[in-house]
């Protein structure tokens, strides 16, 4: 019954301007209808694996390649940026694309393309809808009905929700699911609900490129849990229990963890930050937001949470100076007019971590990059000295000083990024979605850090959609969606209203989910 | 721009084309008689085939009547000639200059209106699938051009978003010049990274969808030619022929490249 269709024996993988091999002596074999996930820290040689199977190394990335590759000819990939897999501006255009590409007669299209539309709940849009108006998840969704269009034997997913917010994520990966023994599924993912309770094996590989143990997912889980732990890979959020031994009283460590931090309330009555009715507009007659009320004191961490799109990057940017109100008022306690409400001078009591690290990055060297601030408002030598080299070795850069910030890998740049801006002590410190794309450590460390900075005084405002984070984490919760602010206060009482989580499509936190199945069975 | 009116129906490589070769005719007419008289042949089409809104017809108009009078002027108040009529600083208005200058503002004109029509008739999808289609553009270029017009908003966004993030850096407090050409110059490494990355996951997706660049593929849209076409070209070539006529009647028309 099981067919090997997907085979490697011996393969070695290295790219041109790497000294080692990124994969080493890899032996796979999957079988026909087969969902195989692989898992492993990053820069373990997943996604080289992924694209050596389906063909793309060496068709479009060159690399050397020793050993064995068995593949069908027939396969398809759905890549991780939603807005760079397309080429037409239409979305018929884009599947007739695959077609075309097939030499499929065009008469035998309109019928293909109506198909897979259906087939991905793409039916309401018409032929000619713009492909940039849509949102990612629905990009993410054109984009696989293109790879589907070429009926591909296999296929391949190289982190496919990576960009998406969570609404979007939960749609894909249920598409996916959908396709489950139809095709043969290979994927590298990182989000691992909603893919768990489907997925037939896991694959899992050590930070050196090798494969270290293979399964069925529940117990290879459980055989390598601290394997996992110390990689920084995502855990699924129950694992390794269910919600029924977790009601059972089974984990009382895991609930533990899901509880809120304790957090001191303000202590100063003097708001740091208010913006009454304040509304930024697109164009003359469209509002991204309207009648924003906000009051932040010192000490505060508030969290922004809601889709994406809603205007929480806008709204940030709003607050430091980059975009003007269209209407209502902005001030600060370090403020007399509005006039100082814009960058050049607000930067000097505020920081900002910007969502791609790199639009920030304006030094060549990773220490300048944590020193510029410093050196910009000329403190003391020894002064910028100590404390830079205090900041490299708490974000673990210290080896990388000389380095340039462009050559760091994700979770360094990121880490990067959030240390040039504390090498100040801002009053206030706004951070763009800091833990979007990050790994498990990563983003534990970020936290904790941020947590010491709000201790000693500095309000938080940062745009997040990691709901367990908001609860945990946050003072304040604000909801930005539908072109309004839907909620603000703290965050348990937010949790409470079934409506307004509806409307912003956010989970309930883990805790609160506990409680509620505790309580209602 | 969509397929706008009767003249969005027309074919988009073709369009271009008639427009090409009178376009050319115009840059062998150099007196501004019969350059003004064809002037009006776009203009007319502009007003009465678009179906634009009044408001977007009068701010062209405008604007291209101001870059009308920028260039005649500078003609003519710069140009060689002659019959000087006067002179006053470094003005030196001649009768050969003005005509000049005449000649070449109405031909700019002219230029800009037939620019105008196609852009504004024209689907930027339909122009790149006929050029490959009635023109044998290779696929790999067509679609290569196809991907980089979607990317023109994405960069525009980025570009909007690194300004940002340099001015909350505190990059316009660099005063010194070395320091100031240093982050201008850093300005373009993220966006040309950005841009360089983008391209390669496009290059690799379309690949991997089975694009190989070769004309061995189908096409879902065909850009269909016909009568219409050849009546549109026919049409303006009689437009051209019965006004050159007329010029030439009044032994306005001079022919020539200046």
């Amino acid at each position: 019954m099981s067919t090997p269709q997907l085979l490697c024996e011996n393969l070695s993988v290295q790219y041109f301007d790497r000294d080692e091999p990124t994969l080493k002596k890899i032996n796979l074999t999957i079988n026909q209808g087969e969902s195989v996930l692989f898992l492993g820290p990053s820069g373990c040689g997943k996604s080289t694996l992924l694209y050596t199977l389906s063909g793309i190394i060496p068709r479009s990335i060159h690399a050397w390649i020793k050993g064995n590759v068995k593949a069908p000819q027939n396969v398809g990939t759905l890549f991780q940026d939603p807005d760079s897999q397309f080429c037409m501006l239409e979305i018929a255009d884009e599947i007739a694309f695959s077609l075309e590409n097939k030499a499929i007669p065009p008469e035998k299209m309109p019928d293909r393309i109506a198909s897979l539309k259906k087939q991905m709940d793409l039916d309401h849009l018409p032929d000619h809808t713009q492909i940039n108006t849509l949102s990612g998840g629905l990009k993410q969704r054109l984009a696989l009905a293109a790879v589907l269009a070429m009926e591909p034997e296999v296929l391949f997913c190289d982190e496919p929700t990576a960009q998406l917010d969570p609404a979007g994520t939960r749609q894909i990966l249920n598409d996916l699911s959908q396709l489950k023994g139809k095709h043969t599924l290979v994927l590298v993912e990182h989000k691992l609900d909603g893919l768990m309770d489907w997925i037939d094996r896991v694959i899992l590989f050590s930070p050196e490129g090798k494969i270290i143990d293979e399964g069925a997912p529940l117990p290879l889980f459980r055989r390598n849990e601290t394997a996992i732990t110390r990689y920084g890979i995502w855990k699924p959020k129950l694992w390794p229990a269910t919600w029924e031994s977790i009601i059972k009283g089974k984990h009382p460590e895991k609930v533990e963890q899901w509880k809120p931090l304790p957090k001191s309330s303000p202590t100063e009555k003097e708001p740091l930050l208010t913006l009454s009715e304040g509304a930024l507009y697109h164009r003359k007659d469209k509002a991204l937001w309207q009648k924003v009320n906000l009051t932040v004191y010192p000490g505060e961490w508030v969290v922004l949470l809601g889709p994406n799109g809603a205007g929480k990057s806008s709204l940030l940017q709003t607050l430091i100076g980059i975009h003007s109100l269209s209407s209502g008022k902005l001030s600060y306690s370090f403020t007399q007019s509005d006039k100082e409400l814009k960058p050049e001078i607000l930067s000097q009591h505020i920081g900002f971590v910007f969502q791609n690290p790199e639009h920030q990055f304006i030094t060549d060297r990773v220490e300048d990059e944590v020193a510029f601030i410093g050196k910009l408002e000329k403190w003391p030598e020894k002064e910028i000295t100590e404390k830079v080299e205090k900041l490299l070795y708490d974000f673990r850069l210290l080896p990388l000083r000389e380095a340039n910030p462009y050559t760091l890998s994700v979770g360094q740049k990121r880490r990067l990024s959030v240390a040039s801006m504390l090498l100040k002590e801002y009053k206030l410190l706004l951070l763009d979605e800091p833990t979007f794309g990050q790994d498990a450590t990563t983003t534990e460390e970020l936290l904790e850090r941020l947590e010491i900075l709000r201790q000693r005084g500095t309000a938080i405002i940062m745009a997040t959609h990691d709901v367990e984070l908001a609860y945990r984490h946050a003072t304040k919760a604000a909801v930005l969606a539908e072109g309004q602010l839907l909620f603000s206060g703290p965050p348990e009482e937010l949790f409470t209203h079934t409506e307004i989580l509806k409307q912003a499509r956010l989970e309930r936190p883990l805790y609160l989910e506990y409680q509620h199945r505790r309580n209602f069975g | 721009m969509e397929d706008r009116g009767i003249i969005g129906q027309l074919n988009p490589a073709f369009k271009l084309a008639t427009h090409g070769f009178f376009m050319l005719l115009l840059t062998i007419i150099s007196d501004p008689f019969t350059s003004f008289l064809l002037m009006l042949i776009p203009l007319i089409i502009t007003f009465t085939m678009l179906r634009l809104p009044a408001k977007i017809l009068f701010t062209t108009f405008v604007s291209f009547l101001f870059l009308f009078f920028l260039s005649t002027w500078s003609l003519a108040a710069f140009g060689r000639g002659e019959t000087i009529w006067f002179q006053w600083a470094w003005f030196h208005f001649t009768k050969e200059g003005l005509m000049n200058g005449l000649t070449i503002g109405f031909r700019m004109l002219a230029f800009l209106y037939y620019g105008f029509i196609f852009i504004m008739t024209t689907n930027p999808t339909s122009f790149v699938l006929s050029l490959m289609q009635q023109f044998r553009l290779r696929p790999k270029w067509a679609y290569a051009l196809l991907a980089g017009i979607r990317f023109l908003p994405l960069f525009h966004q980025e570009l909007a978003q690194i300004r940002a993030a340099h001015r909350v850096r505190g990059v316009h407090r660099a005063t010194s010049l070395r320091e100031r050409l240093q982050t201008a110059f850093r300005f373009t490494i993220p966006l040309l990274a950005q841009g360089i990355r983008k391209a390669e996951r496009v290059a690799i997706a379309l690949e991997a969808r089975g694009f190989d660049g070769s004309w061995n593929r189908t096409f879902y849209r065909t850009i269909p030619w016909g009568y219409k076409d050849v009546v549109y070209f026919v049409v303006l070539l009689l437009a051209h022929g019965i006004l050159i006529g007329l010029s030439t009647a009044l032994g306005m028309i001079r022919w020539g490249l200046v």
